[in-house]
């Protein structure tokens, strides 16, 4: 099953530095704050010291660079991908054809902005990657939870939000072996699911949808009565265990934080003066 | 409650479909599972649930949870060129409930109203995205966005009017019926 070999969401490597010791709202916001930046970013300069900042971050919460980077496999196909389209698809008006061949033409421009975007994926991942390696998924909810507050006096109930992303979490899993299971014992009675053409193959998935989605249902209900014998109501005048609770380190990320965005700004404002 | 937990049911049944793909011959795009969960969300749950379980899905999705097609996750997702067909589930979802719970039993063109709008807002918004991230023109979008989807999605689309029906029945003879209230 392509999921259960994916799922790299419990890969949080627990640690002690200075960085697995954030406030999770601080992390979030920081990483918020840093995709922001890079969507501003139109120069090779600024990224150089991005580059070197997201090195001294990952140096400084204990992961191995190696390890950091190795999350970003999947994706390589894409990026590869995007950067061949903005290659050859993007077109302005005076740029310098480089290679041409067929209906397709390299401009410069192209390659510029090729390039630019691909870094700008490439820091989007890794800055997320350094989010979850860091933040353990109960402290990273806690905090998306603390953060979506204010969306309570719009009438989104943020503490259901949160709740409701935990449970499904779990189910992620649970469905996920239901399905390895339901394809095992349907393969068993005899259904081919490799065999025939593109329709026969859709009509054999009938067979493992309706029992995946009964199974389903019985787990729901099952867990609805778990939680209605331990009397939760929902968000309303819950407490927590932990609390959470913003300190020194938080303080002196937030100054790196402003320090850094104002560096950044002062590059592409320079490099880029009629922006 | 009960609402929440079949929310968060949806959110995982969304996730897990989307990473049930069935190659095609003639295209790198795989059939994926991901429309028809969000289809079905919109048919089974209405407007309020569904619009919870796709925020949820998208969130987890954001927060870098793998539950996006083909295992991947992370904010860039939404951000990205493609991000726009994640946001339009939000509105289809919605759009989608509202046409569907107004009645207890939908008919058929009922159902399908209500998926072609969803679909329809699936591809208002990922196109707008496409188009503005990779500044192409109004055909390029629809060349690489749009025209190539429509036969499958409509596919896609009957599959999950059909499967509703199914649910609804089973959940009935299997004295679940309640669930979905």
């Amino acid at each position: 099953m392509e999921l259960t070999k994916n799922i790299t969401l419990g890969v949080y490597l627990p640690g002690e530095t200075s960085i697995h010791r954030l406030d999770p709202r601080t992390k979030i916001i920081a990483a918020a704050i840093l995709i922001t930046l890079l969507l501003f970013i139109k120069s090779y300069q600024p990224y150089g010291l991005f580059m070197l900042f997201t090195i001294a971050v990952i140096i400084a919460s204990g992961i191995p660079i190696s390890y950091a980077l190795c999350g970003l496999k999947p994706m390589l196909p894409v990026l590869v991908l995007m950067w061949f389209f903005q290659l050859f698809l993007y077109s302005a008006p005076e740029a310098e054809v480089i290679v041409s061949w067929w209906i397709f033409s390299a401009t410069d421009a192209g390659l510029h902005m090729g390039n630019l975007i691909t870094l700008r994926v490439f820091f989007l991942f890794t800055i997320i990657t350094i989010l979850t390696l860091t933040t353990s998924i109960v402290s990273l909810t806690d905090g998306l939870e603390s953060l979506l507050k204010p969306l309570r006096m719009i009438g989104i109930p943020s503490q259901e939000l949160v709740m409701t992303m935990i449970i499904a979490l779990r189910f992620v899993l649970i469905l996920a072996e239901e399905l390895d299971k339901i394809i095992k014992a349907q393969m068993a009675r005899g259904v081919a699911f490799d065999r025939g053409n593109f329709i026969q193959k859709t009509r054999n998935l009938f067979p493992v949808f309706l029992p995946l989605f009964i199974n389903a249902f019985k787990r729901a209900e099952e867990l609805i009565v778990a939680m209605e014998a331990r009397s939760y109501t929902g968000g309303k005048g819950r407490t927590k265990m932990k609390t959470l609770h913003m300190g020194r380190v938080d303080r002196s990320a937030g100054v790196v934080i402003m320090l850094f965005t104002g560096l950044i700004v002062y590059i592409i404002l320079s490099v880029n003066p009629q922006i | 409650m009960q609402k929440l937990t079949i929310s968060a049911l949806f959110t995982a049944l969304i996730a897990v479909l989307a990473q049930v793909a069935v190659p095609l011959p003639f295209s790198p795009v795989p059939v994926t599972g991901q429309v028809v969960g969000v289809l079905l969300t919109g048919a089974l749950l209405g407007s309020r649930a569904g619009f919870l379980t796709v925020v949820a899905y998208l969130l987890l999705g954001a927060a870098g949870a793998p539950v996006f097609s083909l295992g991947r996750g992370g904010i860039y997702m939404l951000t990205g060129p493609t991000g726009g067909y994640l946001w339009g589930f939000i509105p289809a979802v919605y759009f989608a409930g509202r046409i569907i719970e107004k009645v207890g039993q939908p008919s058929i063109y009922r159902t399908s109203a209500a998926m072609l709008t969803a679909l329809s807002f699936i591809y208002l918004c990922g196109s707008l995205q496409l188009g503005l991230i990779m500044r192409y023109n109004l055909w390029q979008t629809m060349l690489t966005g749009v025209i190539p989807f429509v036969p499958l999605d409509l596919l896609k689309a009957a599959l999950a009017a059909f499967l509703a029906r199914q649910i609804k029945k089973s959940l009935q003879q299997n004295q679940l019926g309640h669930i979905l209230k």
